[in-house]
């Protein structure tokens, strides 16, 4: 009975072991996250303050994970704050050229108010 | 393809396993889905969707391979992240394609709204040049019309100028003539062998020749200075006048004698006249000989009035002098 107890732990002892050993630090994800973190535009800011909140909770999670060794964790975390600043920068590009489309085709439509308003 | 098998395919596993749906794939499976219907995604994003394809494709392997709902959820996270960010990308490339064509068309719009304030601003200057030449116009021809009316007033004045003079010279004619009249008249009153009287010529006086002359003679008698003394004195009085001294005889004798006779006779009444200081030419002289009778040459007292010297004084002599 415990010797079958022992071959059935064992494995995944070895395993856990294995996997541990085989995470290198996520010295690249971790990078990139803080630079997309740095490098949030103030239009980001004001268009997502939330995602950003997150991504910034995320990579200061990332940095105790790395600290502590919890390679995992930290590159999940680090991963997670890339793509929410991301997204955070994206939705803002998206808002900001949105707003100056509708601005110029706003512009235009006053030039042809004008223009039919003087057709003689 | 090969991708929408492994889904399906993960899918099926998940449901067959009896495994729990894990939520976050759920959301990864459907901003995935809603991205890669977008148009836009397709055309501007192609990268950005593979990428989040990948991911999903990743996170549905886990799934299916029966991974702990941490791993998936973590990896489904990722790809709904990246479809998100995909569909995020596509629609800034989009309007920013649109941003460039409207500002193309702002710029048309523009140039369309220049070139109309062109033409209106034209024509205006047209019409402000059309109004400008009419005005001109108007003053032109109301400038002409004052002119023509200045003329014609002083047209008027003029002819009433005129009017106003001819009327002064006629009452001042009137009035010398009237003076003349008296004169002649004192004239007649003292000199016997005078008679006035007027017609159409002028003034005429007549004097009697046998008062003068002797018969077919034409040197003057003594007795005719007193006479012709009166005429001279008028007409130094009255420097103006001019006379014409005719002689007139009977039907007695040829017709060139008395002719000759009476042109003789008008000659020595002027002679004697310019011995009295009157200018020579002041004074004409004609013999009519026996043409133009007063009065019958078949009585005594007929021939005796034909026989005769007229001074005529002509109107325009007696209006002469100014």
């Amino acid at each position: 009975m415990n010797r079958l107890r022992v071959l059935v732990l064992l494995p995944g002892a070895a395993l856990l072991a294995a996997a541990c050993a085989s995470t290198p630090p996520p010295e690249a994800e971790l990078a990139r996250a803080r630079a997309l973190v740095s490098q949030a535009t103030p239009e980001a800011t004001r268009h997502a303050p939330e995602l950003l909140f997150r991504a910034r909770e995320k990579l200061a999670a990332a940095e105790v994970y790395m600290g502590e060794e919890r390679y995992e964790q930290a590159r999940r975390a680090a991963e997670q704050a890339a793509v929410d600043a991301r997204l955070a920068e994206s939705a803002a590009d998206h808002e900001r050229m949105r707003s100056a489309l509708a601005e110029v085709n706003a512009g235009i439509q006053a030039l042809r108010n004008e223009l039919d308003r003087r057709q003689p | 393809m090969k991708r929408l098998i492994v889904i399906v395919a993960a899918a099926l596993a998940a449901a067959c396993s009896g495994m729990p749906q894990n939520d976050t794939l759920v959301q990864a499976r459907d901003a995935y889905a809603r991205a890669r219907d977008n148009p836009h995604v397709t055309r501007f994003a192609p990268q950005e969707l593979a990428e989040a394809a990948r991911t999903l494709e990743q996170a549905e392997q886990l799934a299916a391979a029966g991974k702990p709902g941490e791993d998936v959820a973590h990896v489904a996270y990722l790809a709904e992240g990246r479809a998100r960010i995909a569909t995020n990308v596509a629609m800034t490339r989009a309007a920013d394609a649109q941003l460039a064509q409207a500002e193309r068309e702002r710029e048309r719009v523009q140039l369309e709204a220049r070139a109309r304030e062109a033409r209106a601003a034209e024509q205006a200057r047209v019409e402000a040049e059309q109004a400008r030449l009419q005005a001109e116009r108007a003053r032109t021809e109301a400038e002409a019309r004052l002119r023509e009316a200045q003329a014609e007033r002083a047209d008027a004045l003029r002819k009433a100028q005129r009017a106003a003079q001819l009327q002064q010279l006629e009452k001042q004619h009137a009035a010398e003539q009237q003076g003349l009249r008296a004169e002649l008249r004192t004239l007649e009153s003292q000199v016997a062998a005078l008679q006035t009287k007027e017609t159409e010529r002028g003034m005429v006086l007549t004097l009697g020749a046998d008062v003068l002359f002797d018969t077919g003679q034409s040197t003057l008698k003594a007795g005719a200075r007193r006479a012709l003394d009166n005429v001279a004195r008028l007409m130094q009085r009255r420097p103006e006048l001019s006379i014409v001294v005719e002689g007139f005889t009977d039907s007695v004798g040829g017709d060139d004698f008395n002719r000759s006779l009476s042109q003789r006779r008008a000659q020595a009444v002027k002679r004697a006249l310019v011995q009295e200081g009157i200018e020579a030419g002041r004074i004409a002289t004609r013999g009519m000989g026996e043409s133009f009778p007063v009065a019958s040459n078949s009585s005594a007292a007929g021939r005796q009035l034909n026989r005769r010297v007229e001074i005529v004084i002509p109107h325009e002599s007696a209006a002469a002098g100014r």
